[in-house]
């Protein structure tokens, strides 16, 4: 690797685990609300794994730039993170001390939001595995042997919601319509792809992957007569630069919060 | 939704032990909760889930234990068998030793 590459790399790092680190924050909100209890800790166990990639990634990301794992995952300004913005908005119901507790959550929401953004990933994963960045390619073959399960729990609840009962049906053609410019923004590049592309470091770019996850994703949609949004949509972009919406500023408050109390804590 | 038995290898060659059930919307899922459930820790090395549907079932007394005395038809009952095991364990012999 060359030392103009080390920044990109880092940079694409960090993309990923912040799309990895924020979903799994999201996704672990379902813990106490999800349809049945089994799904519950299911659902919870898909969260914890989403983090411990990020962990992993984090760690790569933070030898190349000498800092630590927790500074990247949990000390950066709101500004520097990086995840697409499909994956910062809340899914679940919010519960209020008060007991003015927030409706609007919705389970077909968090699961069109997994099964595409895990369609995608599985994707990503696939072009890193054959990384020239050995460290990088060895981490990503350890994090696909879990994905796939992610993904055979993401098409379950995906047949069980579009071929169930028309209430399941309804709602999930509604997550995908009101989701659907989102998860086209996880083609977003991040800056300074076409540089890892030079050196083998990375095969392909991101916005390269997007013609492969349409062909995956349009048989889902067939099987059941769901008809395939329009893939030329305009995509919520801004995420791989660090524009976020309300769904981040309430996030970051909540995720940092603690390491803001006591910023130097040790545990 | 459908309640399904699970099965547990907790070594590879071990016989399958039942563990528990987990409920399930169909097959795949009951597999995932299955191994959230039962094997969260790597307990084990392979597991069974079964729908309870497909489960056989019998707890009739009657048939699993009989009220009527069976001892003759087994060879732990014949005379020599007893007198032997006597002289062996010094112990009377019975059915259950």
């Amino acid at each position: 690797m060359t030392p103009e590459a080390r920044e990109p790399l880092a940079r694409y790092l960090l993309t990923i685990a912040d799309d990895e680190l924020v979903l799994g924050y999201r996704d672990s909100e379902w813990t106490g609300v999800a349809p049945i209890v089994e799904e519950d800790v299911a659902f919870s166990s898909l969260a914890q794994d989403e983090i411990g990639h990020a962990r992993l990634l984090y760690t790569l990301a933070a030898e190349l730039t000498a800092t630590d794992p927790d500074q990247l995952a949990l000390r950066r300004p709101k500004g520097d993170y990086y995840h697409a913005r499909l994956l910062e908005f809340r899914a679940t119901p919010k519960y209020d001390p008060s007991g003015q507790h927030q409706a609007g959550g919705d389970w077909a929401k968090a699961i069109v939001r997994r099964y595409l953004y895990d369609l995608f990933d599985d994707l990503r994963t696939e072009i890193i595995a054959e990384s020239s960045y050995p460290p990088l390619a060895a981490a990503i073959q350890k994090v696909r042997r879990e994905e796939r399960y992610h993904l055979r729990h993401d098409e379950a609840w995906w047949h069980a919601l579009a071929g169930g009962p028309a209430e399941g049906r309804e709602r999930l053609e509604r997550a995908i319509a009101a989701l659907w410019p989102d998860a086209l923004g996880l083609f977003e590049p991040a800056p300074g792809e076409e540089r890892l592309v030079a050196e083998g470091i990375l095969p392909l770019t991101t916005a390269e992957l997007r013609l492969r996850w349409v062909e995956r994703v349009a048989p889902a949609f067939a099987r059941h007569g769901i008809p395939l949004p329009d893939e030329r949509a305009a995509p919520a972009v801004g995420g791989r630069r660090g524009e976020h919406g309300p769904g981040w500023d309430e996030l970051y408050d909540e995720m940092t919060m603690v390491r803001r109390l006591e910023p130097d804590g040790a545990w | 939704m459908h309640v399904y038995e699970v099965f547990r290898q907790e070594a590879e060659g071990e016989s399958m032990r039942h563990v528990g059930n987990v409920d399930a919307p169909d097959d795949e899922l009951a597999l995932q909760y299955a191994r959230e459930v039962y094997s969260r820790r790597g307990e084990a090395t392979r597991l069974w889930v079964v729908p309870r549907a497909a489960i056989v079932e019998i707890v009739d007394p009657d048939f699993l234990r009989p009220p009527l005395d069976h001892g003759y038809r087994m060879g732990e009952a014949y005379r020599v068998t007893v007198m032997k095991r006597r002289q062996i364990t010094g112990k009377e012999a019975s059915r259950d030793a």
